[in-house]
């Protein structure tokens, strides 16, 4: 995909698919240094037995850890979800404004996604979208 | 912005806490490598009690996770947390401070 802007915090040079495999390489090498942690307190719990509150500390972190990553995760995919509600609903006003003006529904068809334009053209259809919604419960008042 | 954990940078607190356990993750990895790769010879050896290395490694853990703490909870950042609580472990022993 094209990017159009360079110093934003969006660009990124790898393709997702390594970002994703570097991902699942560091969560493994992360549940290795966990497990190596709870195992050598293990080990030092056999000799002095004090360390098997350590342990059970330590499997709270891990825990902890694990939930943190899995929330921040569904979280990710939550907002995923409101982007594609949204942009589904301007598809579903784009349809709709081809079926009353035909004229105007060719207009931003070339506008590429990620620039600013495309932005500009989604809030523009979101606004008018909501004023004819706005406009149709009125009319039923 | 569109919410994306990878696309956003600040500070937060969940971020700061997932930091620092991962930071004393580390910590703890420098401690107990020795035991696990030679354990054999490491049982006589003395230790601090439990609690202390538990407050040692919290102490000096809440250095990488200020530094980190604005970096999101993904895997690939929470290993740079244990890298660098792996290496203030290890600054620690090499400088005899401990």
């Amino acid at each position: 995909m094209p990017k159009s802007n360079a110093n934003s915090l969006n660009e990124s040079r790898w393709p997702a698919r390594i970002g994703r495999l570097i991902d699942a390489i560091c969560l493994l090498a992360l549940v290795v240094v966990i497990g190596t942690v709870i195992y050598g307190f293990w080990l030092r719990a056999i000799w002095a037995h004090g360390y098997f509150l350590a342990v059970a500390v330590a499997i709270l972190g891990a825990f902890v850890i694990l939930v943190g990553l899995a929330q921040q995760a569904i979280a990710a995919r939550d907002v995923a979800t409101w982007r594609d509600m949204a942009e589904w609903q301007i598809r579903a006003a784009r349809t709709k404004a081809a079926e009353t003006r035909p004229s105007e529904a060719g207009i931003d068809e070339d506008v590429e996604p990620n620039s600013a334009a495309y932005y500009e053209v989604l809030i523009g259809t979101l606004v008018r979208h909501a004023e004819d919604e706005e406009k149709v419960a009125m009319r039923e008042r | 912005m569109s919410g994306d954990p990878h696309l956003e940078l600040g500070e937060s607190l969940p971020r700061f806490l997932s930091h620092w356990l991962a930071a004393c993750f580390g910590h703890f990895l420098a401690v107990l490598l020795p035991l696990i790769t030679d354990w054999a010879h490491f049982h006589n050896a003395t230790w601090p009690s439990w609690w202390e290395l538990l407050l040692f490694a919290a102490s000096t853990s809440l250095i990488a996770a200020v530094i980190n703490a604005n970096l999101p909870v993904t895997p690939r950042e929470m290993i740079k947390s244990v890298a660098l609580g792996f290496a203030l472990n290890a600054t620690i022993v090499m400088l005899r401070l401990s």
